[in-house]
């Protein structure tokens, strides 16, 4: 009997402590899922990436001034930078929180389910993320990033980040091809659930990758370590054509879908096209006339806004728009030909890249085909370099000519002749032998092709090449330098103040950048 | 034991037969002196006899005594009282209740304990100090009554919540209320979230009543503060901010009586913002018709100008019905009672309309067995004024001094504006056109109306004398249907879910429906098997129990935006399009072992100890969710040594010691994994929301060391009960924003420590004490100190829901207090002067959020008074703070609006005493400032003026918290009727006055509302109404 009372007592503990983990488990969250498939997770991110790029264009590209705003002595045209604030500071979060642990969790469940194409895309995006975050930030956080267990993480240098970058890309090229080996699809309709990169185009997937090396390597060109044959290797085997250029999808229904150059997001009203541009659009850089010649570069009309008098005109530097108060001859929003207004209508029918859905690009067949021209003619082949540069004009061309919108990778419009870019690569603003070309002409050629969009693609090459004047002839030193500066150029932004200059100030001291002047610090990357 | 037993038995019938042939029977009736109840089981003895006897349930009692000889009448809690037998044969006595009395309190699980035995820091507050207050929220009776208690109401409106802290916040990211327990089960205080609500509002715009506030005062008969960590020891983390017993009243045996009592208030509104009348609307010194601030050129002289917010404050009624019936036997006692209130604010429209019915009943079902039970239903009806940005109270402080506010509608009864009528958003402070606050009350809704249902059981269960097995269960249910509307014509705004939560007025989103349905259950049962036995000089005992918790919160809300027909109050009214909802479920479960075991040493030395495991569901996830804590203390009554025991002075002296720990989970659930967020970019899907949890989440350790003595002189007339305790808690939980490369942008992580400290002191004493004449005070002294020693490596954190206005917010530093107020300052060089822009004149803001002050009290003092005179009563509180400073946001919002009276001085050229920001200002020598302005042409002056100007500091008050003057009608008034058995009435003054030397209106005012956690806004001044000043009277009868 006693033996009986003990042994139910005994049960009953046991089967207590083991209800207990039963009784306790209700602490999954039923308001929010906490796991999604990796085909939920992807298009967020990918729309994150376009964000950080452009949200940080709005400033980079004063930097390359590729435009400047309307107001003289603007921070950013100054090359200055807005203390306690978050401008500019966009990249840092695409890199950590748009990509961060949502990639984290992408793989975990690709990962389980063995799904290698979205494994690789993953390491495909962070690569891309680490090295255009590394060319904007120089010292990032790698090797501590997304630790639960940390309150405070320390910086690495550039080198570090173009090391991770080569790294994951590495990573990218074995799951994507691993993916292609396990099913034999070069284009899964499960990747494209999610992809609205390359709707699950995995040997697109591996063009970019190659692209993302060819441009790690020619970033550091600078250095004795540079390999002009492994930017010709990578470039061989990255983008064949326009459609194979890396840009997201916009869908183009509201503002949160919409692309940042569209009419909806309203994003550029204070942005003025800059007079470098019109400059090297006009001939005046090319040719070494005085007088512009609206006939000679078909992308004049597509790529930028004559005033209303029909002149093109653009902000120099510093010193912001002296015919601001004048509407005939005030330089126009950036594509509202002779508009004195921002145009707000929204449209899918505007030029260039100016629609609503049209794809956000990250890095194009022209820019790769430069990254070659570059690279070759550092190693001497210049001959080699022509051609490359001949084809990255062609290939920007036709670009301009048929901006891609929605899901299609290349558009139809057909706004420039062949005949146009038949004339224009026979006229003088193109070199047509190898003895003639300069590495002017490759940087400016790039310069235009990268309009817009690739501000920060520019500004790298600007920077590599400490703002040379001889390289880009069009830029000017603003008259006007942000006082902290102390006379000197920018070149590296700081990361994004909410995120470090509050919560993470001793490992930024580590390296300076708690200085009034670290944004005139050079990068690892331009460093010999 | 049994032998023992047999013995005691035999020992007194002896001395029964031994005294018995010399005396003679005395019988009487033994009654409460405070209400002339029968009191059943006093013990009744022969003074230097062992000849006793008790009470019987009609408080009758019967012995025998020799002429002469003296009896002696003891109760727990009463003052003993002794009689002289002489020639009378009946001697009827009436018990006092104790002033200090060693009672029993009722410390854990409905279990009483001898305050003797306690080791830890406990204070008693009877319910008839609480319902003299007449207050509608017996939260803040208990202010200035507890020592360590810091009390907040949020406003003077109707069913305004408050917030309750004891011994001050050990988690910065945390809950620090209290846990609440009525009769040994856990009910809810928590008040609804506005996050939750569709709108994701921050808990400024609204408030919403703390759900103990429900609780009937006249129910309450008395109220146990178990300060500090001691009390989680029991009751788990949830009780880690200590624990507050509420013993409610039962049913007392013998003859049946029913009380009924009642109150009238009237409550007015007293200290205003002072706002200036001499200069009119403009900016720059120009007239304005679109900018509503007062910058404007002085008024003509002669110009009729209105206090508008004097204008549209009124006299707030209030009525009270209480209605108690009560009866028993040996076997049987049950009292139903009722309430019935109804209280109307001082600002129009708003009411809070109360009604509690309640049940409770105990029966001895065999002389073992015994059970009682209680059920308590509340219906509140809560209308409410909005508070904060564009809440009434700021409307009608913004409204033009030129301007009868009163004047509200235009004749076809549609709102009158005083701006040009807009169409889009504004934001700008000068150009909204704030709501008329008359208008704002009557076409803007807010309304909470609740049903609830707490019922409670306790079973015990004797089976051998030296063992006792107890069962509590509660329910406690309660719905809320709340009911916000902001009509088109309104130029108040809150956050709309179809901006990205951004604010929104009323006019652009064509009127805002923001409704929730809340479904509150929290259940929780406990099983203690308690063995007490005495080993010789050792008294024992050993109580093992388990408890378990189950608590859900749903809130499910609706909201809508464009009105088809113009303010007709409906959801269904809105555009489909604009229709969202959501759904927030909480499920909390904690599941608990406890042991406690007390050993007492010839009633002299008392060692207790307590043992909690917990596994609680918030931290199911991580390796930690279940988790040990022990506490341990022991006391020392040093007056029961034998040189002191019977020492005429010192009467009873106690020191105790104690430690205890408790392991602290998060403040809500679903912390464990980070969640996903739908997205609203291309081909949609999730993403992670920007607040990372975190896997790896431990329980934050509190551990507190806590020592105190219990001293009593002259026999209880004068007492005092000092603690001093220290806090320490570690592994904090909170959820601060750190850096991007965490993968979030806030994230809940284990970081920093808190470290408390602090004295209090309680001190009673009774200077006067005649036959007729009685005078009793009470001194509740309070002194803390709470300082964040770390927070894991980062600099700041704050809680971004008290960012109420402009650049000022309730935020924490390494080092700094944990209610440390932070804000913007000037900017200043190296040399610490003030910067000052070249091209204005006027001085710039650092833009950094600095340590700009403190809320935290250097002392507060409760001093408390009560005077009888036969019939005649007469008590009062008055509070003494000295010290903490407060955020006087309406201040800064008149001084930015040009209302403020410190902008009257406009017309005089200031140089702002400074250095010029020239490139120079950190060089040897700096170009002193000589740009001069004249605000009136300026008025960036005020419009740019710096926050930290605004936080005021060293506040010291002197409050009459209460007064009350009771008068119970002689007998010999009642004599010749046969209805009323006992009648009195009497008068009460809540609030009378408030002597400070803050400049604003009240310093005792919350920013957010109590649903805020880590220190909250309390003292931040911004658009609140104050508690108004109330006078009530009514008569209590017994039948």
């Amino acid at each position: 009997m006693k033996n009986l009372k003990y042994s139910i007592l005994t049960l009953l503990t046991v089967a207590t402590v083991s209800s207990c983990k039963k009784y306790l488990d209700v602490n999954t969250n039923p308001n929010a899922p906490v796991t999604a498939d990796a085909s939920a997770l992807l298009p967020p991110i990918q729309a994150g990436m376009a964000r950080g790029v452009w949200f940080d264009t709005r400033y980079i590209g004063a930097y390359a001034q590729v435009w400047g705003t309307a107001t003289a002595n603007n921070v950013w045209d100054t090359e200055g930078y807005l203390p306690a604030s978050d401008s500019n500071g966009e990249m840092w979060r695409t890199v950590y929180f748009s990509l961060g642990q949502n990639v984290l969790l992408m793989w975990q469940d690709a990962q389980a389910k063995q799904k290698w194409d979205y494994v690789g895309v993953g390491y495909a995006m962070r690569a891309w993320a680490w090295q255009t975050g590394g060319d904007i930030y120089d010292h990032m956080i790698v090797k501590e990033a997304y630790d639960p267990s940390k309150l405070t993480f320390d910086y690495d240098d550039g080198s570090v980040v173009y090391a991770k970058v080569v790294e994951e890309c590495q990573l990218a090229l074995n799951y994507l091809n691993k993916a292609i080996k396990t099913d034999g699809l070069t284009n899964n309709p499960g990747l494209a659930k999610g992809d609205y990169i390359y709707s699950g185009d995995r040997t697109k997937w591996i063009k970019f990758v190659y692209a993302i090396l060819a441009q790690n390597q020619i970033h550091i060109s600078n250095k004795s370590t540079f390999s002009a044959d492994k930017v010709v290797k990578y470039v061989d085997s990255s983008f064949v054509s326009n459609a194979d250029n890396a840009g997201v999808q916009n869908a183009g229904t509201q503002s949160g879908d919409s692309n940042f150059w569209g009419a909806t997001r309203g994003n550029l009203g204070l942005f003025r096209q800059s007079d470098y541009i019109v400059r090297l659009l006009d001939g005046r850089i090319f040719t070494g006339s005085a007088t512009p010649d609206y006939t000679l570069d078909p992308r004049i009309k597509q790529l930028i806004s004559a005033s209303k008098d029909g002149v093109y005109r653009g902000v120099v530097g510093s010193n912001g728009d002296p015919n601001a108060a004048d509407a005939n001859a005030l330089v126009p929003w950036l594509f509202a030909d002779g508009g004195t207004t921002y145009p707000t209508t929204a449209s899918k029918t505007q030029r260039y890249i100016y629609n609503d859905d049209a794809r956000g690009q990250f890095m194009t067949w022209a820019e790769v085909l430069f990254f070659k021209a570059e690279a070759l003619f550092k190693k001497g082949d210049a001959p080699g370099a022509l051609a490359a540069y001949t084809d990255g004009i062609k290939a920007s061309m036709d670009f301009v000519s048929n901006p891609p919108q929605a899901a299609n990778f290349t558009g139809t419009q057909g706004r420039i002749t062949t005949a146009q870019i038949n004339a224009y690569l026979a006229g003088p603003c193109v070199r047509k032998t190898a003895a003639t070309l300069t590495l002017a002409d490759i940087m400016q050629q790039k310069y235009i092709a990268l309009y817009v969009w690739g501000a920060l693609e520019a500004w790298v090459d600007m920077r590599k090449y400490n703002y040379d004047t001889n390289i880009f002839q069009g830029y000017s030193k603003p008259a006007v330098i942000y006082p902290d500066n102390g006379g000197k150029q920018v070149y590296v932004v700081r990361p994004r103040y909410n995120s470090e200059y509050i919560w993470n100030i001793p490992a930024l001291e580590s390296f300076g950048a708690t200085k009034p002047d670290y944004h005139t610090t050079k990068p690892w990357f331009i460093l010999p | 034991m049994k032998k023992s037993l047999l013995f005691f038995f035999l020992g007194l019938c002896c001395s029964i037969v031994q005294t018995y042939a010399q005396t003679k029977a005395i019988t009487g009736k033994v009654t409460s002196a405070e209400d002339g109840f029968p009191l059943p089981g006093v013990t009744v003895k022969v003074k230097g006899t062992t000849n006793g006897t008790q009470t019987d349930a009609t408080g009758m009692y019967k012995i025998s005594a020799a002429s002469g000889s003296v009896l002696v009448y003891t109760f727990l809690g009463m003052e003993s009282t002794e009689r002289t037998v002489g020639d009378a044969s009946a001697i009827n006595v009436q018990l006092k209740e104790s002033a200090v009395a060693l009672k029993e309190v009722n410390v854990s699980f409905g279990v009483k304990q001898s305050s003797r035995d306690l080791t830890s820091a406990v204070q008693t507050i009877k319910g008839s100090e609480i319902q003299s207050t007449q207050r509608e929220n017996f939260l803040n009776a208990l202010n200035g009554r507890v020592a360590g208690a810091t009390i907040t109401s949020t406003s003077g409106n109707p069913g305004a919540s408050s917030a309750i802290v004891l011994r001050g916040i050990n988690s910065v990211g945390g809950n620090n209320s209290p846990l609440f327990v009525i009769d040994g089960v856990r009910v809810n205080n928590d008040p609804v979230d506005q996050a939750l609500l569709t709108s994701n509002g921050a808990n400024r715009s609204a408030d919403f009543t703390n759900r103990i506030a429900d609780l009937n005062p006249d129910d309450i008969e008395s109220v146990t503060v178990l300060k500090g960590a001691d009390a989680a020891a029991v009751y788990g983390s949830s009780a880690s901010g200590g624990a507050i017993v509420i013993t409610t009243r039962k049913g007392r045996t013998g003859a049946g009586a029913i009380t009924y009592d009642n109150s009238f208030s009237f409550s007015t509104a007293y200290r205003f913002p002072e706002v200036q009348t001499t200069f009119g609307i403009g900016s720059n010194g120009v007239p304005s018709s679109t900018d509503r601030r007062a910058f404007g050129p002085a008024l003509p002289a002669g110009t009729t100008t209105y206090q508008n917010l004097q204008n549209v404050v009124q006299t707030g009624h209030t009525q009270v019905h209480n209605i108690a019936a009560e009866g028993g036997n040996d076997v049987a006692t049950y009292r139903i009672s009722a309430s019935m209130r109804n209280t109307n604010g001082v600002l129009p429209v708003a009411y809070n309309d109360k009604l509690s019915l309640r049940l409770s009943g105990s029966a001895k079902i065999s002389p073992k067995f015994t059970s009682t039970a209680s059920f308590n239903y509340f219906n509140v009806d809560n209308r409410k004024n909005n508070k904060g940005a564009t809440g009434t109270y700021l409307n009608a402080l913004a409204w033009p001094t030129t301007d009868d506010a009163r004047n509200y509608e235009n004749p076809d009864g549609s709102r009158r504006l005083i701006l040009p009528a807009s169409t889009t958003n504004v934001t700008a402070e000068g150009s909204v056109d704030f709501d008329n606050p008359l208008w704002d009350i009557n076409h803007n809704f807010s309304r909470d109306k609740t049903n609830r249902v707490v019922s409670t059981v306790d079973l015990s269960y004797d089976p051998y004398k030296w063992l006792n097995v107890r069962a509590l269960g509660g329910i406690d249910y309660a719905t809320t249907a709340g009911n916000n509307m902001i009509s088109q014509f309104s130029s108040s705004y809150q956050n709309s879910p179809l901006s990205g939560f951004a604010g929104t007025s009323g006019i652009a989103a064509g009127g805002i429906i923001d409704n929730y349905n809340d479904n509150n259950t929290q259940l929780n049962g406990s099983v203690f098997a308690t063995a007490k036995k005495t080993f010789g000089d050792f008294r024992t005992s050993l109580a093992v129990g388990a408890e378990l918790i189950s608590n859900s919160d749903d809130v499910n809300g609706f909201y809508g935006e464009k009105f088809s027909q113009p303010d007709f109050n409906s959801v269904n009214n809105t555009t489909p399009t604009t229709q969202r909802t959501s759904d927030y479920l909480k499920r909390v479960r904690y599941m608990s072992g406890i042991a406690r075991a007390s050993v007492v040493y010839k009633e002299m030395l008392t060692l207790n100890a307590t043992a909690r495991r917990e596994g609680s569901s918030k931290l199911y996830g991580t390796a930690d969710y279940s988790y040990f804590y022990p506490s341990v203390g022991a006391n020392f009554i040093f007056t029961e040594l034998p040189g002191l025991k019977e020492n005429k002075i010192l009467t009873y002296g106690k020191i105790r010691a104690s430690y205890a720990e408790v392991g602290k989970d998060p403040a809500a659930p679903y912390k464990i994994f980070s969640t996903l967020l739908q997205q609203a970019t291309t081909g949609g899907g999730f993403a992670y929301d920007v607040t990372g949890n975190n896997p790896a989440l431990k329980p934050e350790r509190d551990k507190e060391f806590d020592l105190g003595a219990e001293l009593q002189f002259f026999n209880g007339r004068l007492g005092a009960d000092i603690s001093y305790y220290q806090y320490r808690a570690t592994n904090q939980i909170f959820n601060p924003r750190l850096s991007y490369a965490s993968g979030y942008i806030l994230e809940y992580l284990n970081g920093g420590e808190v470290r408390n400290h602090g004295v209090e002191v309680s001190l009673t004493g009774m200077p006067v004490k005649t036959k007729d004449f009685t005078w009793d005070m009470t001194l509740n002294f309070t002194a803390a100190r709470g300082t964040v020693q770390s927070l894991g490596g980062l600099p700041e954190y704050y809680n971004s829901d008290t960012w109420l206005y402009l650049n000022v917010r309730s935020s924490v530093f390494p080092g700094s207090s944990t209610s440390n107020i932070a804000s913007y300052s000037y900017a200043r060089n190296n040399a610490g002067q003030i910067l000052i822009d070249p091209t204005s004149g006027l001085p710039i803001s650092n833009a950094t959020f600095v340590v700009s002050g403190d809320r935290q009290p250097k002392f507060s003092i409760g001093y408390g008074n009560h005077f009888t005179y036969k019939g005649l009563d007469l008590s009062f509180l008055l509070d003494f703070r000295n010290g903490g400073d407060i955020f006087n946001g309406n201040e800064l919002f008149l001084t930015r609006y040009g209302l403020s009276t410190r902008t009257l001085n406009r017309m005089t050229p200031v140089i702002v005493p400074g250095v010029l920001k020239d490139g120079n200002e950190n060089s040897a020598t700096p170009t002193a400032n000589t740009i001069q302005v004249t605000p009136y042409n300026q008025n960036g002056y005020y419009t740019g003026a710096i926050e930290s100007d605004f936080i005021e500091h060293n506040i010291r008050w002197l409050r009459m918290r209460d007064v009350t003057l009771g008068y119970r009608l002689p007998a010999s008034l009642l004599g010749h009727q046969k209805v009323f058995k006992a009648a009195s009435v009497f008068v009460t003054g809540t609030d009378l006055f408030l002597i400070t030397n803050y400049t604003g209106a009240d310093p005792e005012v919350n920013g957010t509302n109590s649903s805020t956690y880590g220190s909250g806004a309390a003292g931040f001044d911004y658009g609140t109404l104050p508690t108004p000043r109330t006078i009530s009277f009514g008569v209590k009868v017994t039948l």
